[in-house]
This record gives C-alpha cells, structure tokens and sequence, in this order.
C-alpha cells in the first residue's frame, strides 16, 4: 500500500472521532452516544496499553486543527454533568466571534497522547473525581505546562465540596506547588473579549475565579459557579437550567473570554489597547 | 685678576676664598665687637659741636675696625681648575603638510618660512656655541632627529599629523650628546596640533611643560588672518544607529577668511543626496548643520558630507568628510496580522512574545460583520483594525510583517498592498501563512502581495485548501537552509520531519517561482516542475525576503509534538531560523565581511577579513573568496588607474551599486578559522569604498553567499582639516615655559634666555693670600694711632 493510500484510509477511519459541522450550523444533537463511548473507549485502551505511542497523526482532527475544539478529560461516570453546554457554548463562539469552534466535544482520558491536539480543555463534575494515573499526570503536566489550558467548573458541589477537594488534589499532583490563587479582577483574561466585572455562571458561589500562573499565564481556572450549567440548551432549543437572563449572558460572556484568552493570550496587554480598554471601563 | 691666571695657565677660574683658621661662630663675635666698637665712638661724640671733628674720628675708628676685620678673615684669590658643561638648545621644525601652505599672502610657505629664519642668522648661532650646541630635529607625530644642513633642505612637508607634545617630550626624555641638559628649545611651526594638544592645553600637558624646565620660544609660521578656508572639521555621528530608529548628525563647519554668507550642506548615502542643510558661515566662527534621518535597512553604509568648494580655499579636500555608519536593529519589530484566532497564530505569538529580542505588535481580526451577535461597543474590548496607520506610517518601522491566515478584502486593505510590496522590496522582510483565508484562498492572486511571495497563485476560490494531513519532506535546499536547521545536537534532520506530526493539510499553489527555494515538500501531492508540491519556500524581492509557509498547522511541531517522541523545540527553532534568515541576522549569512578598522590614513594598508560558514554553519575551510573593491568616484579612479578602469557598473536607477565602479580584485582561500584575509594595498586615491565579497565552496564550487563591507580611506590629513595657525596655543606653551613667541616671517632671531651651563670644579685650586701684607697692619695701627692723637688734642680722652 502507498503511503498515499496508507494515510487516506487512516484519515476515514480517524474522522468520526472527532467529526465536526461546519461553521456556524445549528447546534444538533450531541454526539457522543454508544458509539462515540466505545471509539472513546478503545482509543483510551489504546492509550494505555501503547502510552509512549508516537502522535504523530490525531485521525480526524487535523482537517479543522486551528478551530476550537472542546476536550472534555474523561475522570470516569460524571465526566460529562451538561452534555450541552459546550456545544452551545461552540455555537455561540462562532456567532460572536471570528474563532471557528468545532460543536462536537472531544471526551479524551488524560493519557491519550491525542490530547496535545486539544490545547482547550474542560474538566466539569459535581462529585469526587479519581486521580489520573501516573502517566496521565505526566501527560496533563505537559499539556498545561507546554502551552495548553484547562478549565474546570464545578457543576453542582461548592467550596470544600468532594469535587472541590479532589480537583485541589489532582492540581497539586499535575502542578506541584502552584496552588490555585484568586484571578484578579484587573487580569486581560476579564477583557479578552468582552469588558467583565464579575465571573458568573448558573449560580454565584464564588464570585472570582481561581486559577494557577505558569509562565505568564493562567493555564488552570477553576470556576465554582456551574457555568456549563448557565450554557447548557437542550435539543429544543431550551435552557436547561433556570438562570437570569443578564447572569446567563455573563456567563456565555466569561467563556468567551476564557477561549479568547487560550487562543490570544494577553494580546489584549499590547499597548495599543489599552487606551481603550480603559476609556471604555471609566466611561 | 686675569695676570695673575696668565700667570698660573693651568688655572682657568678664580674666586674670593677666606683663610681664618679662627671658627665662624668667633669670626662673627669678633667683626660684631668691632661694629660695635664703631657705633660705641659715633655716640661718644655726641658732645662735639663740629661735625667735620665727629666724622673723622668715626671714620678712623672704622677704618681700623675694616682693618682688623680683614687680617682676622686672611682673605685670599683662590685660582682653579674648573670646567663647563654645554648645555643643548634644540631646534624643532614642524614638516606636518599644514606647513606647505602660505605663510602669509605671498608665496613663501609656512615651512620655507621657518627655514629662512634659521638660514638668515648665522651669527646667533655662533655666539651661543661656546655654551650651548644645537640639536636639529624634524616632527610631526614624532621626532625625527636630523641636522642644520638637513632642516633647510625640506622640501616637503608632509606628514598627516602634529603632536607638539610628542615632540616636546622627546627631546625632553632624550639626554642628548654627553648627558647635556636641555637649555631650551627653538620650535618652528604653526601650531597645528592634531594629537594631545587639538583641543587646546590640558592640565597632564601643562605639568609636562613646566617639568621641561627649559624656555620654549616658539616661531610661529603663517598667520590666522591670512588663510582662507572653509573647512568640515567635525562630524559628530556615533559609530551605530538603530534600523528605523532617527539617526542625529551634527557636521561642524570652520570659516576662515571669508565674508559671512548662506552655504548648502549636503549629506549623501552611499552617494545618493538625502539631506541639505544651509548654514550662515562667518569668518573664524563655526557653524553647525544638523541632521536627522531614519536608516531602513541594516548594514555598513558609507555617509559623506559636503560643502561647496569657494574660489582661493587653501584646502579643498576638507570640504568633504565621509564616515561609515554601521546600521543594527535593537530589537526585531514584528507586525502579526491574524485573519481570526487560531492555534497556529496563539503558538506564534507566544514563541515572539517570549524572545526579548523581539517586539511583537499584533493586531487579531476577532469578529468580523458576519458575526450576528450585537453588543454596544462599550462592553467590548475591541478596537479599529487600524489599517491605514499600520500600512502606511507604521510600515517601515517593522523588520517582519506576518500575514497570518489573513484575507485583506474584507478590511479594505486593496490600496496598502502596493505599500507592502514596497516596504519589502526596500529591504522588509513578509511572511504569509497559510490557512483558509490565505495565499488564493485570501485572493492574493495578482495582487502586489503575490509580486513579492516566492510562490505564484491560483485564481481565487478554486478549492485550493487540501485538507489531506501529510508528513513533510525535506528538499536539497531544505537540508542546507538555515530555516530547516532544526534538529538538536546529533540529531537527524530528515528524522525531525519524518518522525513528526503530520500537518493538517496545506494551500496548493500554482508554481515556485524561479528564483525561490523549496525547503519542505509535500509527499505525495505534486508540484509543478516534479517534485512535491511546495509547502514552505523563501525568495528574495529586490532587497527584501519573502516566505511562504503553506499551512497552518507548524504549532503541530510545537504542542501536539510534547504528545508524542517528537522534540516541541523544532517549532521554536523553526520560526526563530525564519525570523532571523528574513531579517538577515548577520549570524545567519555563510558570508561575513570585516573590515579590520572603519577608516584608514593613506599610508595604512586596509585589511578585511572575510568570515566563510558552509551550508552546515561551520567554518569552511578551504572556501575561494572573491572581494571586489569598488567606489562611488569613477572619475577621480579612472585619472589615477587610467583608461583601462571598468566602467561604472550598471544598475537600476535609484539602485545602491549605481555609479559605482570596481577599483580593484581580489582572490583569496580561506584558512582552518574560514577566514579569508586580504591586505588592499594597491588601492588608487582615498575616499569611502565597498567591498563585496562572495565566497564559494563545496564539490560544485557553488556560492555560499555574500556580503558588503564599507571602509573610507580618509582624503583630507587630519592636519588639512582645520589649517589655521593656532597663535593662541603657542603663546600658552611659550608662556608656561617662559620661553617667548615670536611671528614668521622675520629675519634674525632676537636675544633669547636659555638655561646656562653649570661649572664643575673637576681639578687643582691654588691660594694667593692678599691679607698678609704689611700695609694692611700699618694702617690698623695708624688709624687707631690717629684716632687717640686727636681726641687728646681734642678733649675726648
């Protein structure tokens, strides 16, 4: 077989994995069903059994590399608490902005090497999550370290809940000694996009978020406040979670800000913004 | 005195000795009691009326005080044998070329001037030589020594330099012919110090006068009133400017002898006229032009000033003044333009972001009309592309523009795209990256942005993004390149690009142009001439760089690289390579010209070296080098090399090289280091010159590359730049060696004060005693005789 051919076939077979629709269409329905479980499934088995294993190709992916694609880290049941969230929150990236964001969301186990095709990643539960094994530790600590960024967003428990004191446990074993610090309210990741005052989300629990520094940016932020839940928008084009309607847009707002910040970074540091950013905060 | 030396010739000194044995401390009580004795008879006489009886007795009594005084100390004429020293009075004239210009209105020049002094006064020197002898010398940096008949018969002065206190030193330090002391010194000249003295006396030259411990009487040659001259005695320039960074020159301009009047100064690039100032000359005043302009390219440029050459200057040559500006960048300004966000263009501007060599300006399109979504701009971060600030008075201050996955339609950008192409062809450096809004995609084609790119476009929507992923491949051209040199230490370059991440696909284009080369490949989609098709490739626009990257997936190397074995450092390598390639990095040229100095006397040999790197960056040793020397000034070149000289080469109009000529050829191999040394010994004339130099190497002899170097032979002596006597100057040296100054021309040198010879007593001594004669006894006792006569008869006893 031709390395032509070779790579075709490779190409077909990787597509389903992480298959997107185009740019600007509708949210559809979610598509991580049974089939897109058991991919997962193999492909993190696979992941195990080979974790040295060579990325040299993320089947699917490369055809859209440079849109958004949401990777959800996989820690087991509960990993996905709003199924629609992200893809609402893709959907509403591209009709607010110029950033093509993939709907689908990629589930992926910390091990999978194919994370490092997935800079944004999201990790949402509500209770108690398992630490990674050691190499998806080693695996998360590059991605974050290497340039990646991971949001996580406690659904449903507070401060010092389980989901709370387990992600303050795997942050400590993925980024020894950065524990998570307030964001301060003067940070370019409040003015990425949108001018913010305040995090928001479904609820206010907590109303700053948290997040670790490396190298001049914040590679982990840690939002207690359900802001998948304030995204979330059933097939029916429902909400699915009660919110006011300005907290709502606040929140659509902060994850704006948050994939603007992952893809620009302080871009809106530069000098030449400033004078208006600061013209438009006075006024 | 001299009868009794004739009488004893072996003797020639005599003095007064005194021969008391008595001990001094008894001689002084003794002659102070006679004294006394004196006083004591002047105020015995108090009670005589007549004056006349008064005085002839005080007078007695002190005659024979004297008298008793001078047989106590037995003065005796100590005849010796003694011998003088002569001391050394040096003649120092100036034969620094200032010299050969008119002492005054007639003919007669400085130097002749001088010498006719010496010449005319024969007897001066004639009366002095029984104490001093004379030592003749020479200078102008330094002294030469030399004798009478010697000095008058310079014909030439010449030397480019003065240094009076080089000279005055010299003689100082010398002890001259049997260890003489120095008396004095006789210094012919104008005054024209281009050394220590330039800037006037300073405190180390003044002690090192006063240390002389001699007169310096000083003949000054020529006269300030007399010259006329306009002059560029100074250009204040620093040795570097910054790219794109205003450049400050101030030329100081000297008048002399002409009325005050508007002259214009021109500055010239490389003999192209950038600037003219005018400036209002007055006689014996300087004037001052400034000016500012802003280098764009980086390099070694030879700058010239000028000023216009007036009827009867006394000097032309410093009417014109040349300097070698080195141009360097402090920091590389990048302009990233991004037609969205992207991971592509988050990698990038994180790698430019934390070079600090870099200063990244990035402008993000981060919604576009398409974007439904409305909110009052008040709540948004978000600022006016602002276009034509960036591409129109921004542009040249850039080293690098990105344009990354960009489309310039929908920003009306249609009208700054010929700027660009400008702003490239003068020497800026563009990168356009790929992506679905890029290269046809963006509808570059048949843009002024295609005239540049190293690549040819297909018409604009014909589907030209293939989204198939692939390996890259290394072409010959990429293996050599210093862009793909990424690999680490021992590691294989082809294995980089093997062994990592594919790419998510690329933009097809419609052909490489010519003059461009291929670095990667792709694998399996062909290109228009065999071979892959085109996936990254570089090429030139007549002083600018240009590449094209086409994908938008090389962060791939970055972070989905730190994934898998492959090394996240290949994409940090592989954009700081392109950035530093399309600025010229002088590190990245497998060329290198140096000019061992920036600016040579005619009498020096300029040497250049040329540095020599093989593909792979180490020293080719072995490498032919050929320097071509050229200069601006063709027709001077020609007079002096004569009709065979090249003709001027020919270039576009506007074009750097136009009007210059090549001058000479070199041909040299380069050593174990890769350097090729060449000593320009033979170059005709003075004034600014190029080199160029090209190296090749390698089983073919291919090129290596080239490079340009700039060195300026200086055309006016240093002391031709301001040649006007400095009287004041003289008269302070005169002063503080309290010697005198004195104008030229005159005939006969004027009585002159030198340090005389010291004697020293090297042989026998013989007393004649003049007290012990009976004479002196008789009247001692004759006064006192007398004095006791009288004052019986008197009434005084």
């Amino acid at each position: 077989m031709s390395d032509h051919k070779r790579d075709k076939k490779k190409t077909r077979q990787g597509r389903s994995w992480l298959a997107g629709g185009e740019d600007g269409q509708r949210p559809g329905p979610l598509l991580l069903g049974r089939r897109d479980l058991l991919r997962a499934s193999l492909a993190t088995a696979a992941g195990l059994l080979l974790p040295t294993m060579p990325a040299r190709r993320a089947d699917g992916l490369i055809t859209r590399a440079n849109n958004l694609n949401f990777g959800l880290l996989d820690h087991g049941p509960g990993s996905n608490p709003r199924p629609t969230a992200l893809r609402r929150m893709a959907w509403e990236l591209t009709r607010r902005t110029s950033i093509a964001a993939e709907l689908e969301t990629k589930l992926v186990r910390p091990e999978d090497p194919r994370l490092f095709y997935l800079p944004f990643l999201v990790l949402a539960g509500k209770d108690e999550i398992e630490l990674p094994s050691e190499a998806g530790l080693s695996n998360l600590r590059r991605h974050l370290t290497y340039g990646g960024m991971l949001l996580i967003d406690s659904t449903e428990g507070g401060p010092d809940s389980p989901f709370d004191r387990s992600v303050r446990t795997l942050l400590e074993h993925v980024l020894p000694g950065q524990g998570l610090q307030p964001v301060p309210r003067d940070n370019v990741l409040y003015q990425s996009f949108y001018l913010i005052e305040n995090p928001s989300g479904r609820v206010i629990r907590r109303p700053y978020l948290e997040g670790i520094l490396t190298d001049e940016r914040y590679a982990v932020v840690y939002s207690q406040n359900d802001l998948l839940g304030a995204w979330a928008r059933d097939d029916l084009g429902m909400w699915e979670h009660e919110v006011e309607q300005r907290q709502r847009e606040m929140a659509f707002r902060l994850g704006v800000n948050l994939v603007m910040y992952a893809m620009c970074l302080d871009y809106k540091e530069d000098q030449v913004h400033i004078p208006f950013i600061l013209k438009r905060r006075r006024g | 005195m001299q009868r009794l030396l004739d009488q004893h010739p072996e003797f020639n000194e005599w003095r007064l000795a005194f021969l008391s044995p008595l001990p001094w401390w008894l001689l002084v009580l003794v002659i102070a009691l006679l004294a006394a004795a004196v006083v004591a008879a002047h105020l015995g006489l108090r009670g005589e009326r007549r004056r006349g009886r008064r005085v002839l007795l005080t007078s007695l009594r002190g005659i024979a005080a004297l008298a008793a005084a001078f047989l106590l100390l037995e003065p005796a004429i100590q005849l010796l044998e003694v011998q003088r020293i002569k001391n050394r009075v040096a003649v120092l004239l100036d034969t620094s070329s200032s010299m050969s210009l008119p002492a005054g209105s007639g003919d007669q020049t400085r130097l002749e001037s001088a010498q006719e002094l010496l010449r005319s006064d024969p007897a001066w020197f004639a009366s002095l030589s029984d104490r001093f002898v004379f030592e003749h010398a020479t200078f102008d940096s330094a002294l030469y020594p030399s004798d009478q008949r010697r000095l008058l018969s310079v014909e030439h002065a010449e030397g480019r330099t003065t240094d009076l206190m080089a000279a005055l030193g010299a003689v100082a330090r010398s002890s001259g012919a049997g260890g003489r002391r120095l008396a004095g010194v006789l210094l012919l000249t104008d005054g024209v110090d281009t050394e220590t003295l330039a800037g006037g006396m300073t405190s180390a030259a003044r002690r090192e006068l006063e240390e002389l411990g001699a007169p310096v009487h000083v003949f000054q040659a020529g006269s300030e009133d007399d010259i006329k001259d306009i002059a560029i005695t100074r250009v204040e320039a620093d040795e570097f400017a910054f790219v794109r960074n205003a450049v400050e020159v101030d030329v100081v301009i000297q008048s002399r002898g002409f009325p005050a009047r508007d002259i214009p100064v021109v500055l010239r690039r490389e003999g192209r006229a950038i600037a003219t100032k005018t400036v209002r000359i007055a006689p014996g005043e300087e004037s001052r032009a400034s000016f500012r302009f802003t280098p764009d390219t980086t390099g070694r440029f030879i700058y010239t000033v000028e000023v216009p050459v007036l009827s009867g200057e006394a000097v032309t040559t410093n009417n014109r003044r040349s300097f070698v500006l080195k141009v360097i960048r402090d920091r590389v300004r990048v302009l990233q333009v991004a037609g969205r966000p992207s991971w592509d263009q988050r990698f990038l501007r994180g790698l430019f972001k934390k070079d600090p060599n870099v200063d990244l300006i990035s402008f993000f399109i981060l919604r576009t009309p398409r974007n439904t979504h409305q909110v009052h701009n008040s709540e948004l971060s978000l600022i006016p592309f602002p276009t034509h600030e960036l591409f129109t008075q921004e542009l040249s201050t850039f080293d690098l523009v990105v344009f990354q996955n960009f489309d310039y339609l929908p920003y009306q950008m249609a009208q700054y795209l010929g700027n660009i192409r400008r702003y490239v062809e003068e020497g800026g450096s563009f990168v356009m990256i790929g992506g679905e809004k890029s290269f046809s995609e963006g509808r570059y084609q048949g843009t002024y942005i295609e005239d540049i790119l190293p690549v040819e476009l297909l018409p604009a929507r014909s589907g030209t993004v293939d989204a198939e992923p692939f390996g890259p491949r290394l072409t010959e051209h990429g293996r050599r390149h210093p862009i793909t040199q990424v690999s680490g230490a021992g590691e294989s370059l082809d294995r980089v690009f093997d062994e990592g991440p594919e790419l998510p696909g690329f933009n097809r284009v419609r052909r490489v142009r010519r003059d461009a080369q291929v670095l990667l490949e792709h694998p399996f989609r062909r290109g228009d001439v065999g071979g892959g098709a085109p996936v990254v490739v570089v090429g030139e626009a007549k002083r600018g760089r240009t590449m094209a990257v086409m994908t938008d997936g090389t962060w791939f190397w970055s972070f989905p690289a730190a994934g898998g074995d492959g090394d996240r450092r290949v994409y940090d390598r592989f954009w700081t390579n392109a950035m530093r390639w399309l600025v010229r990095d002088p590190d990245l040229t497998n060329v290198r010209v140096r000019p061992r100095r920036e600016t040579y006397e005619p009498t020096d040999t300029p040497v250049v070296e040329v540095d020599v790197r093989d593909r792979d960056y180490g020293a080719a040793k072995g490498a032919r080098v050929r320097l071509e020397v050229r200069s601006k000034d063709y027709a001077r070149h020609r007079d002096l090399l004569g009709e065979g000289t090249p003709r001027p080469i020919p270039t576009a109009e506007g074009d750097e090289a136009a009007g210059q000529s090549r001058v000479s050829l070199h041909d040299g191999v380069a050593g174990e280091d890769g350097t090729a040394t060449f000593e320009l010994d033979e170059l005709p004339g003075t004034g600014p010159f190029k080199v160029i130099a090209e190296a090749f190497g390698g089983e073919n002899d291919l090129s290596l590359g080239s490079d340009e170097g700039a060195f300026v032979i200086s055309e006016t002596a240093a002391q031709m730049v301001d040649p006007a006597p400095r009287a004041d100057l003289l008269r302070e040296i005169a002063s503080i060696t309290d010697g005198s100054l004195h104008k030229l021309p005159r005939s006969g040198i004027p009585p002159l004060s030198f340090v005389d010879p010291e004697v020293v007593e090297v042989g026998r001594k013989q007393n004649h005693d003049i007290w012990d004669r009976w004479g002196w006894l008789a009247l001692l006792i004759g006064a006192i005789a007398a004095e006791w006569s009288l004052r019986r008869r008197w009434g005084h006893l």
